[in-house]
């Protein structure tokens, strides 16, 4: 698989501190304007809000995928965290959030990226993967997971 | 839709077209080809003309029939693929003004160019339609059987007839009549005009000014543009054909079986047995046959072959005068637009892993095969 | 004879939930012993497009999407359930069930 290829090290984070949803979406947003991936950190966090209003991204098993589509996106990319608490995310199994990948989705990205980002949505519904998520200790072995 | 992605999408469409076109010329070369080289035994270069119906030989006769069965195949080419492309851009309702306007282009003679048009045009005008028309719940199945077809083949057939047709038709009569002038002017660059027209649109207006222009000078004893003609004629398929032979990682499967076809047709002389790659990538594909057919026109005219039948397939060719310097001219054009070709196209290489990628998850989602879910 | 289902899955994005819907539907079918073809159509354009064979063959169509579902004059005589692209990732057997019920009803 070449979902090596969207996965960032910088953007990974083990243990990241948030006591809410917006706490989570705001910190990897920061992480995303640092690291060049957006250019406006507020019209992505609505981009990203207005997906969520939609219907909620809280897929079950502890995992989350927010996205936000916007043109302040300058390339394809997820940050991945796992969080030192679970936060609320009103999931579809009503379980907390602990895993978080927030999707940069570009306005017109190019298709080979955006084909990548699927995948990666896809493999989140592996029972293997929600195994091997859970048994993560840190930020190296978060990264494995999607890097075999 | 960024103009990338645009490019992307008419690719895929025209491959499609091209996928559905290729089993057609295929049964239609080969067909041919029974029939040609079958002639060739009983002597006959010409087994195409209608005076072999009558023959008192019933092998000759069959051969006759058999060779406008190759050519009712072959005439399907241009509403095959323009009706696929138009299948391609939208769905099953693209095929109805897609195949009629594909037999308009054939039957004005408006070449590969001209189909593709229609196929682009009778695709996008039916998907405008679909995504444009909305009718009430009860109203809706007109849109499918009635409003789709009518109203996208009319839009077709007009567009093609007024808009493509008109400059088309006046730019086969005034190169016609251009070449008619040409006659006095030097031989060996009347030649390379000659071929490189011939080249140009394999069987379209162009090509069929420079065809009928050096038949009709035959018979008024000017041989030079029909010997230019003849040679030209099977350079591009053989020169492609060849191609994918030599650069195998270039072409896909479809077009390598293409190929074969195009080696077979380009012998029987009949070039649109490069027409699957002229509308794959008309812009590398063209300046290749031109160029390959040019050199050869010049180069057999210049050292002096004289052909004096209008016959190009290669049973003519040891009726030619010199024919060693003919087929060292063909084979000389031919080698131009072989290498011209591998030279202008990249390896499709880079997009095999994506393959490989695309069917290893395929396994994954797949886990049950074509039969089981088929019974 | 294994049952075979067909089903279209899209979200408004066209990224994230059309693809964990497939994945989910595929994994939940594999289990039961169902066959089903998903056909995804998200922002990079169709997956696995279901031929008009394949749909001959299925017996109900899921679509699973948020969407309007592109090209679906496909499935004009056969029996359709619309459903949210996220119910399948919340609880795939069930949808499958709830397809197999309606493909049995007269």
């Amino acid at each position: 698989m070449a979902l090596t290829k969207i996965i960032q090290p910088k953007l990974v984070k083990f243990n990241l501190i948030a006591s809410d949803r917006d706490a989570v979406i705001d910190q990897l947003a920061d992480l995303y304007l640092k690291n060049g991936v957006i250019t406006d950190k507020e019209r992505y966090i609505e981009a990203v809000n207005e997906r969520e209003t939609e219907g909620t991204t809280g897929i079950g098993g502890g995992i989350a995928i927010p996205h936000g589509k916007s043109e302040v996106v300058k390339s394809s990319a997820v940050a991945i965290a796992k969080l030192a608490k679970p936060v609320e995310w009103q999931a579809l199994d009503d379980k907390p959030v602990e895993y978080v990948f927030l999707l940069a989705i570009p306005d017109d990205g190019d298709n080979e990226h955006l084909q990548l980002l699927s995948e990666l949505a896809g493999t989140l519904m592996d029972d293997d993967v929600r195994e091997k998520l859970e048994l993560a200790d840190s930020k190296e072995d978060l990264e494995k997971i999607f890097m075999k | 839709m960024t103009w990338k992605k645009f490019g992307k999408q008419l690719e895929t469409h025209i491959m499609t077209g091209i996928s559905y076109m290729i089993p057609v010329v295929i049964s239609g070369a080969v067909l041919m080809a029974i029939s040609r080289v079958g002639a060739s035994f009983f002597g006959i270069s010409d087994i195409w003309d209608p005076k072999w119906a009558k023959s008192a030989n019933m092998i000759i006769r069959f051969l006759n029939v058999d060779d406008g069965w190759g050519g009712i195949a072959l005439g399907l080419m241009f509403p095959i693929i323009s009706a696929y492309i138009a299948y391609s851009i939208a769905d099953k309702g693209g095929i109805a003004p897609g195949i009629i306007g594909g037999l308009l282009v054939a039957n004005m003679n408006a070449g590969f160019l001209g189909a593709l048009a229609s196929g682009l045009i009778a695709g996008y005008t039916v998907k405008f339609l679909i995504d444009h028309i909305h009718l009430p719940e009860a109203a809706k199945s007109v849109l499918p059987v009635f409003i789709v077809p009518v109203v996208g083949a009319f839009v077709t057939l007009f567009l093609i007839q007024y808009v493509i047709g008109i400059p088309f038709a006046s730019l086969n009569t005034g190169l016609a009549a251009w070449l008619k002038g040409m006659t006095g002017t030097n031989r060996i660059l009347l030649a390379a005009i000659v071929g490189g027209m011939v080249g140009f649109d394999l069987g379209g207006p162009v090509n069929k000014a420079a065809v009928t222009t050096a038949m009709a000078l035959l018979t008024s004893g000017v041989y030079d543009p029909n010997k230019a003609a003849q040679v030209a004629i099977i350079i591009p398929p053989l020169g492609l054909g060849l191609a994918t032979v030599l650069g195998k990682r270039k072409f896909n499967n479809e077009l390598k079986e293409a190929g074969n076809a195009s080696l077979v047709m380009g012998l029987i002389g009949v070039s649109e047995g490069a027409i699957p790659f002229a509308v794959e990538s008309p812009l590398k594909v063209i300046p290749a046959n031109v160029i390959g057919s040019a050199v050869g026109s010049a180069i057999a005219l210049g050292l002096g072959a004289v052909n004096r039948a209008p016959i190009s397939g290669f049973y003519g060719w040891f009726a030619v005068e010199k024919w060693w310097v003919y087929i060292f001219a063909i084979l000389v054009g031919t080698l131009i637009v072989t290498g011209l070709t591998l030279l202008f196209r990249k390896d499709i290489k880079e997009e095999q892993p994506e393959e490989t990628e695309e069917k290893s998850d395929d396994n994954d989602s797949e886990y049950f095969s074509e039969d089981q879910w088929e019974n | 004879m294994a049952r075979k289902l067909l089903a279209v899955t899209a979200c408004a994005t066209g990224v994230a939930h059309t693809y964990m819907a497939e994945k989910a539907l595929i994994k939940a079918a594999k289990k039961m012993g169902v066959l089903i073809k998903v056909e995804t159509q998200g922002a990079t354009g169709i997956g696995h497009k279901l031929t008009a064979k394949d749909v001959q063959i299925g017996e109900a169509v899921i679509f699973a999407t948020d969407t309007k579902v592109r090209d679906a004059e496909r499935f004009e005589n056969k029996k359709v359930m619309q459903i949210n692209v996220s119910d399948p990732i919340k609880d795939a057997e069930k949808v499958i069930n709830d397809a197999l019920a309606l493909a049995d009803k007269k």
